[in-house]
């Protein structure tokens, strides 16, 4: 027995694991809108869109010094013309270039990282200039932009001065692009004579540059094992603290909607078997069969245009509210505001119950009908035991471990209708924030949601394994390897 | 596959099929099934000649949320028109001074040539008889003019409509032009800019319940002036396919939507995606179920652990959840949507299939194909595909209706394709543009039966067809 258990939980970390590495490989790899790339709200203050960017691995803070020697390092020169080139010499570099007004171009190809926007950039240049009319433009490139943006320009008054350039407001127009490729692009040179001379140019920002992916992903794997979805980029509240002010609705709904279907499917089906051949039984078979081909969301809209808008309409009664959890404002009494949220939950629960009592019904009533037909129901007959004793004493006992599983196993099921549920009748819920969270691509939300749902049914099935074992002792599960 | 062909081997399928035919003749819920679901066959064949409109525009046939036309044959209901297109056939008044001549009929052409510096009006009238109990919600008028061959001319046009009390109503003006113009025009009565210079309020006042309030002649009319700026000047107008479409409050077989345009044809256009839609995702699904059962089961070892392993988490997978993720990830396309419920949908018989396999394994044919030097590819796909058929065939059968609704369930939830008409987004819009509020059951129920109708045979088939071959269930009931 606990050899089998440990193999179950062990397989089910290792499901667990798959699951998060399908989020990953989803919604980091595959998913064509970078997560971060919905961070537009420019009332994200900069260091929020840092956190997020940090947090789903996206991104790592640097504090890049482009001084003379990264730059020379990092520059490729891609000028027109005969090859103006930069030239070190210790803390000075030098920029030829042998045509009159002449756009050179040169890009800082390796620290072209991906800049979070609304961070402080600092580009600061100092320009020794030796001509007269000289004249040094900077400007910067953002992918997405046709145009170039122009940074400032460094004066030839100003010559033989450092120039600081504050790009900050510059890139404050471009907020709403989210992630800029940095780079510098242009200096334009003109003037008569084509030397200059750039001293420290350097550029010092915090740019998050995207990190390898097997870092990414092992941060990613480590973030979901220990509940760390990170922050809504909704709310910014972190998603397990949303999830749970969220998930007690949630778990109200299926619950109730679980133990009210099984309260009912089950007589229902015991009925069933032991009238056999009648109209119920009859009945029974068709509200089961029924259940596989009726969308559970088609009854809720039938029953919420008839309780809510045809009474409403018609008689001016309203049975049923047809949104919320409770009515707005929520009355004071504790009594009263419990009575309220029944009567809120009364439709939901209702049609759950009547869409999907019907399989209950129906499968309770084939195992029952199979385990009368069992030799020790035969004998237990023989024994004169009454026909009561005998369907629930006997027959009915050795039914419950499938009926057992069957209910941890239905909960994934569950937890699907109860999204719909939540949609329909406006129940601020799990599933309706999943649904919210996807229309607004809040992605930690969904990767956290999928990962709670993945976990919520793995440890559904290992109770239903187990529970299988302890409750039928025919079967022993240590002793199947 | 050269098996199918042979002789002796057709007689033998023939007769099993034949015999499991007769057998499944006998079951009234399988003969249903297969009668419901020819129909739905016939509705997806022939939807392009049942569909009078387009589905996919949805042009506006009738008045917002019309109602189903057999509705009049209830007395409360009995003065509700249908949509009335009147073509306007212009008589022309001419202006005595002769400067213009004019034609009547549908397309008018007033050709106009100063004599005088007089400005002179021309008037288009037509009379129409308004006979309608109650008047309609909404109008229209289309037509098409152009102005040519301008020349020294400041012209203006005006369109009034007159109720049968002959007060006008100026719908549209195009004033002081001094230049060729034209275009195809059409006049709405919710138009808020008409409703304002009418001193109306756009949202509360419904014009066209004021201007055809009362039974009776009502007129339209277009003016026209010109004032010449010399005596050379000319102008040529031309004004055709004018029409006035009062729109009924009763429209086809199942009413209208919120745009007014024909439900039945979405309808039927419905039937044809869902049926594609289920077959194909059942057929994606139960194909890679058998091939992954078969394969796990007849190999086993680490094969068959891999694949049982994925089996596992596929099914610990949240279905709807993961698959609504990627439809919003990777698009609403409906050949994505097909793909994913297919791909995560074949846990279950795969599981089936490969006990099947497993058992079919110690069998002792597939000792005997083994002895005989058979490949294992072989006897996979000719001795185990032939004897697990039945059981994937009845799981492709339960497959499709699953697929149905979980396709129906993306579009109510607003992640089905947007191109395509399905009846899960027709449910969608029903919820979210005020059918329920207005009570348009025509427009909620049709969608939500069809599906269940059409599910209901899938179900009611397979479930035949399952007691038929599966001799376990046979002998529970």
């Amino acid at each position: 027995m606990r050899e089998y258990l440990v193999r179950r939980v062990v397989i089910s970390i290792v499901v667990l694991f798959v699951v998060a590495t399908l989020n990953f490989v989803i919604f980091q790899l595959v998913s064509p809108v970078k997560p971060l790339a919905t961070v537009v709200d420019p009332d994200f203050t900069p260091e929020v869109r840092g956190m997020l960017a940090e947090l789903y691995g996206l991104a790592e803070r640097h504090e890049a010094l482009l001084n003379v020697t990264s730059l020379a390092e990092a520059s490729g020169w891609k000028g027109a013309g005969a090859s103006p080139y930069l030239q070190m010499e210790g803390d000075e570099s030098y920029i030829y270039s042998s045509q009159e007004d002449e756009m050179v171009d040169f890009e800082f190809e390796n620290v072209t990282g991906e800049l979070l926007m609304g961070r402080e950039v600092n580009l600061t240049i100092r320009a020794y200039q030796i001509g007269v009319n000289e004249r040094i433009e900077v400007w910067i490139s953002v992918p997405g932009r046709v145009q170039l943006t122009k940074v400032g320009t460094i004066d030839p008054a100003q010559s033989y001065t450092h120039y600081n350039i504050n790009v900050q407001e510059t890139l404050d127009s471009l907020r709403r692009i989210n992630i800029a490729k940095f780079y510098l692009k242009h200096i334009h040179i003109s003037g008569e004579t084509n030397e200059v001379y750039v001293d420290n140019a350097y550029l010092s920002f915090e740019y998050g540059a995207p990190r390898p992916v097997y870092s990414r992903y092992t941060a990613y794997i480590k973030n979901m094992f220990t509940w760390n979805f990170g922050f809504s980029f909704v709310t910014l509240g972190p998603v397990i603290e949303e999830l749970a002010w969220r998930l007690p609705t949630t778990v109200l709904l299926l619950g109730s909607s679980l133990v009210l279907t099984v309260l009912v499917g089950i007589p229902v089906g015991i009925l069933a078997a032991s009238r056999r051949g009648t109209k119920l039984d009859v009945a029974t078979i068709s509200a089961g069969l029924f259940t596989w081909g009726v969308p559970i969301f088609f009854i809720q809209l039938l029953f919420m245009l008839f309780f809510c808008y045809y009474c409403k309409m018609t008689f001016g009664v309203k049975l049923f509210p047809e949104r919320g959890l409770y009515t707005v404002p929520p009355p004071a009494n504790p009594f009263a505001f419990m009575a309220d949220v029944l009567w809120h939950l009364a439709l939901p629960l209702m049609t759950l119950v009547v869409g999907s009592f019907g399989s209950w019904a129906l499968y309770t009533r084939n195992l029952l009908l199979d385990a009368l037909t069992q030799d020790y129901v035969v004998t237990a007959r023989a024994k004169g035991l009454s026909d009561r004793t005998v369907l629930y004493r006997h027959a009915f006992r050795s039914t419950l471990p499938p009926i057992v599983t069957m209910i941890a196993l239905s909960v994934p099921g569950i937890v699907t209708g109860a999204m719909i549920t939540e949609w329909i009748f406006t129940i601020p819920g799990v599933g309706r924030w999943y649904l919210n969270s996807l229309l607004a691509a809040d992605y930690p939300v969904i990767q956290g949601v999928l990962f709670i749902f993945a976990f919520l049914v793995i440890v559904c099935n290992l109770v239903a394994d187990l529970l299988y074992g302890v409750l039928d002792p025919r079967i022993r599960v240590g002793a199947r390897r | 596959m050269t098996w199918i062909l042979h002789k002796e081997k057709r007689i033998i399928y023939r007769r099993k099929v034949g015999q499991f035919w007769d057998e499944y003749k006998r079951k009234k819920i399988g003969l249903i099934g297969i009668i419901v679901l020819s129909v739905y066959i016939f509705t997806a064949i022939f939807a392009p000649w049942l569909t009078p409109y387009d589905p996919v525009a949805r042009p506006q046939v009738a008045q917002r949320f019309g109602k189903p036309q057999w509705v009049t044959i209830f007395p409360q209901f009995g003065n509700l028109a249908t949509t009335r297109n009147i073509a306007v056939s212009w008589d022309v008044e001419q202006d005595p001074s002769q400067s213009v001549k004019g034609g009547w009929g549908a397309i008018v052409g007033v050709e106009y040539k100063a004599k005088t510096m007089e400005t002179i009006e021309v008037e288009l009238n037509y009379t129409f008889t308004h006979a309608w109990e109650i008047p309609p919600n909404e109008f229209y008028i289309g037509f098409t003019w152009a102005v040519t061959d301008v020349q020294n001319v400041e012209y203006s046009l005006k369109l009034t409509i007159y109720d049968s009390k002959g007060k006008g109503y100026l719908l549209w003006t195009q004033k002081n032009l001094r230049k060729a113009a034209g275009a195809v025009t059409s006049i709405r009565d919710a138009d808020p800019i008409v409703m304002m210079t009418l001193g109306y309020k756009p949202g509360k006042d419904n014009l066209a319940n004021i201007v055809f309030a009362q039974k009776g002649d009502c007129t339209i009319r277009i003016k026209m002036s010109f004032k010449p700026l010399s005596t050379t000047a000319t102008a040529n107008v031309e004004i055709k396919d004018t029409s006035i479409t009062l729109a009924g409050h009763v429209h086809g077989i199942l009413g209208t939507d919120n745009i007014g345009s024909d439900i039945f044809s979405q309808l039927v256009y419905g039937a044809r995606i869902s049926l594609m839609i289920g077959l194909l995702a059942g057929i994606v699904g139960t194909s890679i179920g058998l091939i992954v059962g078969i394969v796990a089961g007849y190999l086993g070892g680490a094969v068959d652990e891999t694949l049982m392993r994925l089996v596992d988490v596929l099914i610990c997978l949240p279905l709807l959840p993961l698959l609504l993720a990627l439809v919003s990830i990777f698009g609403k396309n409906i050949f994505y949507i097909v793909l994913f419920i297919g791909i995560f949908g074949w846990q279950g018989l795969a599981r089936v299939i490969r006990s099947q396999a497993l058992s079919i394994r110690e069998t002792t044919f597939i000792e005997s194909a083994k002895a005989s030097g058979a490949s294992s590819f072989y006897i996979m796909f000719k001795h185990i595909i032939p004897n697990v058929l039945p059981v994937a065939f009845a799981s492709l059968v339960l497959a499709v209706p699953s697929a149905i609704l979980f396709e129906a369930s993306l579009s109510f939830l607003g992640f089905g394709d947007p191109r395509v008409p399905t009846w899960g987004k027709m449910l969608q819009l029903s919820f979210s543009f005020e059918g329920f509020t207005r009570l348009a059951w025509w427009w909620i129920l049709p969608p939500g039966f069809a599906i269940i109708f059409l599910c209901l045979a899938f179900v009611f088939i397979g479930h035949a067809f399952d007691e038929v071959a599966n001799p376990r269930l046979r002998r529970r009931r």
